[in-house]
């Protein structure tokens, strides 16, 4: 074990002041609007606070921090990209002034309003099948630092997992947004300190400093692990892929949800502006911590998911090891509990609720109360409550079970892909192309689904597919490329041509903050 | 009209420090180059987590005293855009 029992008491205390805020916050629960979007009244700065810890999850770290123990700073492109994607959608509020400005929850809710409610169940079957399927590698990988940190013996990585999925889901069951939003603004400052203390020891170490993990790189990965061009993972396409994933990954679910929880479209997109300070801190600092896993311990054959948080818990000293611990144990749970929240409220509201609402052959009118016709307010409350123990279920058997085929950077934008290269067609042109109509969504939603599927499907089962087919099976980077580029063509295409027998619904925005 | 023209200048001074930053980056050897890109991602990394801690600190604290009042979280955004 690495830790002393000063280091345990600080994450200790942590948690325990987490489910007291969760229990606390239970109270702030009226409505399903309450749960889910926190009754609509956050302010920049909780705001801000709140996104950058969703953000910043354990997950976050674990897969950044191996990117730079495999691929050398080249991955810190991607911090680049998402900086410049982000200040662009701080500056024009692309896609989120305009969905905030729509009242919805959640983004296949923007299908009803634009299309049909079968866009939307078809909607929220795909968000739920990629949103489920990218976060089922979280809790596994929570606990493999938790178990390199500690020291533990790796046997014991499922039951850590575990432990923690159920003191997540506990307080988010109790307060839903309200929780979450209390909860991540503890975590945001936790996870800061963290941060710096993590990477100040680092910087100071004698087997370690900036000058020893560049020659690390240089020793163990040459010049490709500099040269984001040059470096055979990366290159002009993953580039452009990150450019174009960071501005329509912005209608990912647990996103969206703060613009979606801000007072008004204008804070929507200030939340946005400034956190775009952060995106490049948010991947650098791991990413810096994998180059440092691999000078510390020389060795780029080592499964880099335990050797970072070994290292981290070798080189700290008592109470600062238990600071990082807390901290990473609050970016494990800030990010967990938003997106059990996302999710549950997607099929909840997107999938249950419009099945229950097609059955009863209700109106498709929005009430007063946020619900459309199908399920009641309480009735989705309790609902969402129910789903989020079920994925936390699920989550704890794939992350024991899965076999990743790449990286886990990689299987993360791979997933995401199944998802929003169909909101490339249906959300970005709906928003801003008044011809996106209903058949050109469904086929947007299609295919820009079957590309990612595809990939996860057939790495497989690489002896079935084809030659000419095998780029696709082979490369990620083109996987993403493609899927964005079909979800977007479908629409233009089959929207153009079916502009008589299908007339498309306009969307008012003339008074818009 | 002033306050105009105070924007325009400080946009004009931002666009010359980009292009300066661009010229120098590209001359400098990758290490350097991420090692500039490294640190400046770390000033506005801390510099932006402290001013909204230290900004956002009322905002939480507010809504703490409102969930120990009972109200709802709605009730309470209603409340703060009408003031």
């Amino acid at each position: 074990m690495h830790l002393s029992w000063i280091d345990y008491a600080i994450v200790l205390v942590y948690v325990g002041g987490t489910i007291v805020a969760g229990t606390l916050a239970r109270g702030a629960i009226k409505g399903i609007s309450d749960f889910l979007v926190a009754g609509r009244g956050l302010k920049t700065n909780t705001a801000v606070a709140t996104m950058v810890s969703t953000g910043l999850g354990l997950v976050t770290v674990m897969y950044m921090a191996e990117e730079g123990f495999t691929y050398g700073f080249v991955p810190f492109v991607f911090g680049l990209m998402a900086l410049l994607t982000t200040l662009i959608i701080g500056r024009t509020g692309f896609i989120v002034s305009r969905l905030r400005h729509l009242q919805v929850m959640t983004v296949p809710e923007f299908y009803e309003l634009k299309y049909t409610r079968g866009v939307r169940l078809l909607g929220g079957i795909i968000l739920t099948l990629a949103g489920t399927l990218n976060m089922g590698l979280f809790p596994i990988l929570g606990s493999k630092f938790v178990v390199g940190f500690t020291g533990l013996d790796k046997e014991y990585v499922n039951y850590v997992m575990v432990v923690m999925l159920l003191i997540v889901v506990f307080y988010t069951l109790m307060g839903g947004m309200v929780s979450v939003v209390l909860t991540d603004f503890a975590q945001f400052v936790l996870l800061a300190l963290g941060f710096f203390f993590g990477t100040y020891i680092i910087l100071n170490h004698p087997q370690l400093g900036w000058d020893n993990l560049v020659q690390a790189v240089q020793v163990h990965k040459g010049d490709v692990g500099f040269d984001p061009i040059a470096n055979p993972g990366y290159g002009i396409s993953m580039i452009l892929f990150l450019f174009c994933v960071g501005l329509v990954g912005v209608v990912w679910q647990p996103e969206m949800m703060r613009p979606l929880s801000a007072e008004s479209p204008k804070v929507a997109r200030r939340v946005f502006w400034i956190s775009a300070g952060t995106v490049m801190g948010r991947a650098m600092v791991p990413m810096f911590w994998g180059i440092a896993t691999l000078a510390y311990f020389g060795d780029p054959g080592l499964d880099p998911h335990y050797a970072m948080p070994e290292m981290l818990g070798k080189i700290l000293p008592i109470g600062l090891a238990g600071l990082l611990m807390a901290g990473m144990f609050a970016a494990f749970m800030s990010t967990h509990d938003s997106y059990l929240l996302a999710w549950s409220g997607v099929i909840v509201r997107d999938v249950v609720s419009p099945l229950k609402a097609m059955f009863a052959k209700a109106s498709g009118q929005r009430a007063a109360d946020g619900t459309w016709g199908g399920l009641s307010s309480e009735r989705e409350i309790y609902w969402t409550r129910a789903i989020v123990v079920i994925l936390a279920a699920f989550l704890a058997l794939f992350g024991a079970l899965y076999q990743l085929p790449e990286t886990a950077f990689r299987f993360m934008y791979v997933t995401g892909s199944i998802y929003f290269s169909g909101c490339v067609g249906t959300v970005v042109l709906g928003l801003y192309w008044k011809k996106a109509n209903t058949p050109g969504a469904y086929c947007a939603l299609i295919l820009g689904a079957l590309v990612p599927l595809n990939f996860l499907i057939m790495t497989e089962n690489q002896d079935l597919v084809p030659e000419f087919m095998l780029p696709l099976v082979e490369n990620s980077n083109l996987v993403g490329l493609t899927s964005l580029a079909l979800g977007g063509l479908a629409m233009l295409v089959v929207a153009s041509l079916t502009q008589r027998s299908h007339p498309p619904r306009p969307l008012d925005f003339s008074n818009m903050e | 009209m002033e306050a105009q023209r105070w924007k325009d200048i400080a946009r004009f001074a931002l666009l010359f420090a980009a292009i300066v930053a661009y010229i120098e980056l590209r001359l400098m050897p990758w290490p350097e180059v991420w090692r500039a890109i490294f640190i400046a991602a770390s000033i506005l990394f801390y510099g932006i987590v402290a001013a909204v801690a230290y900004k956002g600190f009322g905002d939480v604290a507010t809504m703490i005293r409102n969930m120990a009042a009972g109200r709802g979280a709605s009730e309470t955004a209603a409340d703060s855009k009408d003031e």
